[in-house]
C-alpha cells in the first residue's frame, strides 16, 4: 500500500494562480495526414495500454522516498496526467502518456509549476501551449496572438524559468528542433500529387503525360521514410510494395526502441524535476523492454539468430 | 532413323545440360553472385549470370533495396535474408525440374513410342526404347547430384513461415522403378519383334541389347522377390531368346554347329534363359514364393513338350547339346562374364542368411560346420560356406527341368554339371542326421 496514492487527496490550482495561456485557438490548424499519423503513433504506445493493474502484472511503477515526498511526487504526476485513477501504475502510465502526447505534438512539453491551494508544500503541474512560447534563459516569454488577446486578456506572459518544466524530445531522436523539422517536412508533400497536378485535375485540364505519378509517390514515400529514420516510423505501410518483410520488422523494432527511449527520457526528466523541487523521491518503472534490450533483439534478428516471429513476440510483450 | 535418334536423345541432352546448371548454381555460387550486386545500379543484378528464376526474385528485391538505401542510408535487409529468398525459387525450380525429369519425360517417351507403334515402325520404336534406357541409366547415375543439391538448398533456412517446397524422393524413385519395369517389358516384347526381322547392316543390334537389359531386369526382379515383374517379363524374354535357338535347331542338320563359333555366340541367349530359369527355382525357394518359378517351369515344360520343325531330335537334347558345347569348348563362353555376375550376386545374397553351428561325431571325433538356417536343401547347398559354390543356375535347370522329364534321363551335360543332384542328396542326409543328433 506504500506505493498507492492517497484516495482522499485532491489538490487544486487556484484559477488565478495559473499564469501561462494554455492554448491559442487562433493558431489551431489541421495537421497534414502524414504528420497526424506520425504524432498519433509516437504517443500511442510509449506506455502500453495494458499497463494497468489487473490486466498485466509485468508493468510496475514505484516511487521511493518518505510518505510526504512520495505524496508530493504523486501530486505532480496527478496534475500532469489527465486521468484521476487510484492505481499507481495507471497513474504513472497516464502521466507519461500525457507528457508523450504533448511531446508528439510540439516536440516539447511545457508545464507551469505551481503550488496547491490546499498545501503550499505540494507542487502541481499545468501544461501550456508550446506555440509562441520562447525561452529567454531567465524566463519564458509567451506572446499571445492578437486574435486571442481578448480571451487571455493580455498580450504577453512572462514566466520565470524556475516555474517552468520543459521536456524535450531526446537528442538521440533529433531533439526539439529535429522533431519540429520532421513535422514540417511530413506535410510538405500531399498524398494527392503536386500542386500543378491537383490544379489540372481540379480544372478538368488534361493531365500531363510526362508526369509519372507512381514515381512521384515513391519519391515522397522515400522522403518520408528518410526523415523519420531515427524514429523508425513505418508510415503504417504494412504492404510489400516498398520494402522487404525484414525492413518492415527492422523499422517496427526501431520505432519500439524510440518509444522506449522516449519513455525512459520522460521518467528521467520527471526525476530531475523532483530533485529541482527538493522532493526527495524517485520514480521508476519496470516490466517493459528497455531501449538497450530492444536494440539487442534487433541486432539478433539482423544476424539471423532469432526469427521475425521471436523478435515480434518479444516486442509485443511490452507493446 | 538418325533424325529420330537425335530427337529422342533430346531429353538426355536436356538432363545433362540441367545437371551442369545445377552444378554451377548451388547455394555458395548464388550467395557469391548476390554479394557482388551493386543495388544502386539497375543493371547489376543481370551481370552475375544468375538463372532466370533467381533474377525474377532479384528484380523484386532491387526497388526495395534501393528504397532501403535511399531512406536509411544503407542496405538493411541482411545478406542471409537476401540469400534465402533468392535460393527459395531455386529450390522451387529444382523440384519442378526433378519432377519433370522423372514424370513428364515418361509422357514424352510414351507419346513417341505410341506413334512409332501406330506407324508400324519397329526400328524407330527400338531407337526410342534404346535412348530412353540410356536416359534412365544416366539419370540413375547422376541422381545423387540432384539429391545433394536439394539438401544443399534447404540447409540454411532462417526465415520462419517462408513457404519452402518439399520433395520426397521415395515416390519419385518408385515411379522411376515402375517405369524401368515397364521399359523392360517393352524391350522384351520389342526384342521378339526385331528377332523376326532382318536387321539392316548399318542398324544397331537392338534385339541383342534389349534381350540383355530384359535379362538383367528379370534377374533383379527374381532377387527382389517381385513375382509380378518376373511373370510379366519372362514369356517375352523366353520367346525372344529361343527364337535364335529355334533357327539353329532348324538348320542343325545342315551344318556342324558344334564347332562353329557363330553358333556359340547365338547360343548365349539360350544359356542365359536356362541360367535365369535355374535361378528362379533357387530364388523361389529362398523367398519361399513359388510364384517366382511356377510360370517359368510350366512354360519350359510346354515348350519342351511341343513338337517343332526339328522333330528328329528332342528339344531337350538340343539344349543339352548347347550346354555341352559350351562346357567342352575352348575359352570363355559368350556372355559367361554376365552369367558370372549373376552367380556372384546370388552368392552375395545367400551370404546374408543366418547361419548356425552344427556339431556331429562319435567317440572322440567331433566335427562342426556352419549351416544356413533355411528349410530348402537347394538354398543350403548354394549358400555352402563363405566361399560359395561352383554351381550356377544352369545346374538347377538341368536337375529340376531337363532331368525331371522322361526324355531327360539319358542326356549328357559333362561331369561337373552332374554333381548337383549328388550334393543335394548328401545335404539332405546330413541334415536328417544332424536333426536326430541335435534333437
Amino acid at each position: 500500500m506504500a506505493n498507492r496514492p492517497r484516495r482522499s487527496q485532491n489538490w487544486s490550482w487556484g484559477p488565478n494562480k495559473r499564469r501561462a495561456a494554455t492554448h491559442f485557438p487562433s493558431l489551431w490548424h489541421d495537421q497534414g495526414p502524414e504528420s497526424s499519423m506520425f504524432i498519433q503513433d509516437v504517443s500511442s504506445s510509449v506506455v502500453p495500454l495494458w499497463a494497468r493493474r489487473g490486466r498485466d502484472e509485468r508493468f510496475k511503477a514505484n516511487i521511493s522516498g518518505t510518505d510526504v515526498d512520495r505524496d508530493r511526487a504523486i501530486a505532480l504526476l496527478w496534475s500532469s496526467g489527465r486521468d484521476n485513477r487510484h492505481d499507481l501504475e495507471e497513474f504513472v502510465a497516464g502521466a507519461i502518456r500525457e507528457i508523450a502526447r504533448h511531446l508528439s505534438w510540439y516536440g516539447r512539453a511545457l508545464y507551469e509549476v505551481g503550488r496547491a491551494n490546499e498545501d503550499q508544500s505540494v507542487y502541481l503541474l499545468s501544461s501550456f501551449t508550446s506555440e509562441r512560447s520562447f525561452n529567454l534563459r531567465w524566463c519564458w516569454l509567451q506572446v499571445v496572438p492578437t486574435q486571442d488577446r481578448e480571451l487571455w486578456e493580455r498580450s504577453i506572459t512572462i514566466l520565470p524559468s524556475r516555474d517552468v518544466w520543459v521536456v524535450r524530445v531526446p537528442k538521440l531522436l533529433g531533439g526539439y528542433r529535429g522533431y519540429r523539422s520532421i513535422l514540417r517536412k511530413l506535410d510538405r508533400f500531399g498524398n494527392s500529387g503536386p500542386n500543378f497536378w491537383r490544379d489540372d485535375l481540379g480544372h478538368g485540364r488534361p493531365l500531363p503525360t510526362y508526369f509519372n505519378f507512381m514515381e512521384y509517390r515513391r519519391e515522397v514515400e522515400i522522403f518520408t521514410t528518410r526523415i523519420t529514420r531515427k524514429w523508425g516510423w513505418n508510415r503504417r505501410d504494412f504492404g510489400d510494395r516498398n520494402w522487404t518483410e525484414f525492413m518492415q520488422f527492422f523499422r517496427t523494432l526501431t520505432f519500439h526502441w524510440a518509444q522506449a527511449l522516449l519513455r525512459e527520457h520522460i521518467v528521467s526528466e520527471f526525476n530531475f524535476l523532483l530533485v529541482r523541487l527538493g522532493i526527495n523521491a524517485e520514480l521508476s518503472v519496470s516490466g517493459l523492454l528497455s531501449p538497450g534490450e530492444i536494440l539487442r533483439i534487433r541486432d539478433e534478428m539482423m544476424e539471423g539468430k532469432i526469427s521475425f516471429g521471436k523478435a515480434f513476440e518479444a516486442i509485443s510483450a511490452s507493446a | 532413323m538418325s533424325i529420330v535418334d537425335a530427337l529422342v536423345s533430346m531429353p538426355i541432352t536436356i538432363f545433362l545440360a540441367y545437371l551442369e546448371t545445377v552444378k554451377d548454381f548451388g547455394c555458395a555460387s548464388i550467395r557469391t553472385s548476390i554479394r557482388k550486386i551493386n543495388w544502386k545500379s539497375p543493371k547489376s543484378i543481370y551481370q552475375g549470370g544468375l538463372p532466370s528464376h533467381v533474377l525474377a526474385r532479384l528484380e523484386w528485391f532491387r526497388p526495395r533495396i534501393e528504397f532501403e538505401i535511399r531512406s536509411e542510408g544503407r542496405r538493411i535487409s541482411p545478406d542471409w535474408y537476401l540469400d534465402e529468398l533468392a535460393i527459395q525459387p531455386t529450390a522451387e525450380n529444382l523440384k519442378l525440374a526433378i519432377t519433370a525429369l522423372v514424370v513428364d519425360v515418361q509422357t514424352i517417351y510414351d507419346k513417341w513410342l505410341n506413334r512409332a507403334a501406330a506407324s508400324k515402325l519397329p526400328w524407330i520404336g527400338a531407337t526410342i526404347l534404346s535412348r530412353e534406357t540410356e536416359y534412365w541409366s544416366k539419370f540413375e547415375y547422376q541422381l545423387w547430384r540432384l539429391q545433394e543439391r536439394w539438401t544443399d538448398l534447404g540447409s540454411e533456412r532462417r526465415i520462419d513461415g517462408l513457404p519452402w517446397p518439399t520433395l520426397d524422393f521415395d515416390p519419385l524413385n518408385r515411379d522411376r522403378g515402375q517405369r524401368l519395369k515397364r521399359l523392360a517389358q517393352l524391350k522384351s516384347a520389342q526384342a521378339t519383334v526385331l528377332s523376326q526381322l532382318k536387321r539392316p547392316d548399318d542398324y544397331p543390334d537392338f534385339a541383342g541389347q534389349f534381350l540383355h537389359t530384359a535379362g538383367e531386369a528379370l534377374f533383379m526382379a527374381m532377387c527382389d522377390n517381385d513375382a509380378d515383374t518376373v511373370n510379366s517379363l519372362f514369356p517375352e524374354f523366353f520367346r525372344s531368346s529361343l527364337l535364335q535357338f529355334n533357327r539353329i535347331l532348324a538348320s542343325g542338320a545342315e551344318s556342324d554347329w558344334r564347332v562353329d563359333l557363330t553358333v556359340k555366340v547365338a547360343l548365349a541367349p539360350v544359356l542365359d534363359v536356362m541360367d535365369l530359369s535355374g535361378y528362379s527355382i533357387l530364388l523361389s525357394e529362398l523367398h519361399n514364393n513359388s510364384k517366382i518359378s511356377d510360370a517359368i517351369v510350366s512354360l519350359w515344360n510346354r515348350y519342351l513338350d511341343s513338337k517343332g520343325d526339328a522333330a528328329a531330335n528332342s528339344k531337350a537334347s538340343f539344349l543339352a547339346g548347347a550346354i555341352l558345347v559350351t562346357e567342352e569348348g575352348f575359352g570363355l563362353a559368350h556372355r559367361s562374364l554376365i552369367r558370372t555376375n549373376w552367380q556372384q550376386e546370388i552368392f552375395h545374397r545367400l551370404r546374408q542368411l543366418d547361419r548356425r553351428t552344427v556339431t556331429r561325431g562319435r567317440g572322440d571325433v567331433f566335427l562342426s560346420r556352419q549351416v544356413v538356417v533355411h528349410q530348402s536343401t537347394l538354398v543350403k547347398v548354394y549358400a555352402g560356406d563363405e566361399l560359395g559354390t561352383f554351381h550356377d543356375g544352369i545346374d538347377i535347370f538341368i536337375l529340376r527341368i531337363l532331368r525331371a522329364r522322361e526324355d531327360g534321363g539319358d542326356l549328357k551335360f559333362g561331369t561337373l554339371r552332374e554333381q548337383l543332384g549328388e550334393e543335394l542328396a548328401r545335404e539332405e542326409g546330413r541334415s536328417s542326421e544332424e536333426h536326430e543328433e541335435n534333437g
